[in-house]
């Protein structure tokens, strides 16, 4: 393809699909995490021209268009939190996570620090030994999976992936109980 | 030790951070977009699955791709206007939500329905000041056309009043009404000869002796009389190229004023004044004489005019 017909191509798609990238990482890359957005368009708008110099078929350009974008995206939240910028970091991860915020509010005790440590090994030990349906099903849900989305993940039926959770989690309790960790159930 | 279900849940995602794993086996952002396409083969999905379990950060990051796929699969269908506008609201929003009230307000007046808004009520506060102008320039032409009205009836009235301050200024007003309608008005009059014309000699007065001129003249007409001749007698034997006269009444007023007066022979000049001209009252004729670039008066005549 000649530069001329490469540029046409490229204005045309970025014409078309402009506003889906920038949708995309407005949703992606919120404010808290100090992402430039107009740094990261420019990154996204860079990857398609490469690739339409370099006389790829694209045959669904939205799709293509919007694959550019989330990975982009992706690459920009990891390299955020793979520079440490704790401030953000901790901005990001409230935002991400709700339940961190309990601990910084609690100001936990240097002891309750320790036990916190300690708690987080045996979960994931005890988690380890469970068949793999229970393991992958517990295991989401700790992400902060619900139901439906372990179900999209996996394939599962909805029902079948609410149960294998609640039964993994009633196991997972009773197995912290026996070592001295009492989970409350929501 | 005591956690609940929400702690456990931190706790886990804690544990199974990249950054507390210590391991770089996350898969690519490319391997990742594959995942939410559903375009990996079942070995493939079944690691990534894994994968997901172990690792809090790719459980978050592929969340938010799966959430982007739907919204986006949902979005697919509905017109491009609202890609748009979800895209500029979002934009804008999320811009302003971590800034002050000057950035949140620009904000909202970068997003469409804001501008929509805006354009509907300028366009309507046009219209209600354009009606407004309209409706005042209405009333500013009816009363300029109300006080043109009152200006013309006032100027009649002048002119009316006028008249009739030249009469007798003892007359009522009623008896000044009957006398100017009394007064021959009408062209038959006018055009018939007039017998038993009255002629008034009149002796001039001292020209720069002031508005009271020489010895007043008293004339008694009938009421019938369209005209009366004066004969305007001078002194001495001026020797001007032109003459012209002027009428006032007593309060200074001007009547009539013309040139074209001769001097006859005898050394004095005629005119036939018509009664319409002179109601009842009191006048002064003054006699001016022009010989370039002179221009001075000749002789001033005082006359009371009376109608029987």
């Amino acid at each position: 393809m000649e530069s001329v017909e490469v540029e046409e191509r490229f204005r045309a798609l970025m014409k078309e699909y402009g506003n889906l990238v920038r949708w995309i990482i407005a949703q992606m890359c919120p404010p808290s995490l100090g992402i430039s957005r107009e740094d990261l368009e420019q990154e996204v708008q860079l990857k398609l021209w490469r690739a339409l110099h370099s006389e790829r078929e694209i045959a669904n350009p939205k799709s293509y268009v919007g694959r550019i974008a989330q990975t982009a995206a992706i690459d920009a939240r990891r390299r955020v939190k793979t520079r440490s910028e704790e401030p953000l970091l901790d901005a990001a991860m409230d935002a991400e996570h709700p339940g961190r915020e309990l601990r910084d509010e609690r100001m936990i005790s240097p002891e309750r620090h320790a036990q916190q440590e300690q708690a987080k090994g045996m979960i994931k030990t005890e988690l380890r030994e469970f068949p793999k349906e229970s393991r992958i099903a517990v295991g989401l849900h700790l992400q902060g999976y619900g139901a439906r989305q372990i179900a999209d993940v996996t394939g599962w039926t909805e029902p079948k992936a609410r149960n294998l959770v609640y039964r993994g989690m009633r196991n997972l309790r009773e197995k912290l109980s026996e070592k001295g960790i009492d989970c409350e159930t929501d | 030790m005591r956690l609940t279900e929400a702690e456990l849940s931190e706790l886990y995602r804690a544990e199974t951070a990249r950054s507390a794993r210590q391991v770089k086996d996350c898969p690519s952002a490319g391997a990742m977009t594959r995942a939410a396409a559903g375009e990996l083969s079942e070995d493939e999905h079944a690691r990534w699955v894994d994968h997901l379990v172990t690792c809090s950060d790719c459980a978050a990051e592929f969340q938010l791709l799966r959430a982007l796929d739907s919204w986006d699969a949902a979005s697919a269908t509905a017109p491009a206007m609202w890609n748009e506008l979800a895209s500029t609201e979002i934009q804008a929003r999320s811009d302003a939500a971590r800034k002050g009230w000057w950035p949140r307000f620009s904000a909202q007046m970068r997003l469409p329905a804001f501008g929509y808004a805006m354009g509907a009520a300028l366009l309507v506060s046009g219209l209600l000041v354009g009606w407004w102008v309209f409706s005042l320039r209405r009333e500013n032409q009816r009363l300029a056309a109300q006080v043109n009205e009152q200006r013309i009836a006032m100027e009649k009235l002048a002119a009316k009043s006028d008249v009739i301050d030249t009469t007798d200024p003892n007359l009522s007003s009623g008896l000044r009404e009957v006398q100017i309608a009394n007064l021959p008005t009408t062209g038959t009059q006018l055009s018939k000869p007039e017998l038993n014309v009255r002629i008034i000699d009149l002796e001039p007065g001292a020209a720069n002796r002031g508005e009271s001129g020489g010895a007043l003249k008293r004339v008694i007409l009938s009421k019938g009389a369209s005209f009366f001749t004066c004969v305007l007698n001078v002194t001495g034997q001026p020797s001007f190229t032109n003459y012209s006269l002027k009428i006032t009444n007593q309060r200074g007023q001007t009547m009539w004023q013309g040139a074209g007066l001769r001097k006859s022979p005898d050394n004095t000049f005629t005119l036939a004044l018509p009664s319409r001209l002179l109601p009842a009252g009191r006048y002064q004729l003054k006699l001016y004489g022009t010989k370039p670039p002179q221009h001075e008066p000749v002789a001033v005549y005082a006359v009371q005019v009376q109608y029987k």
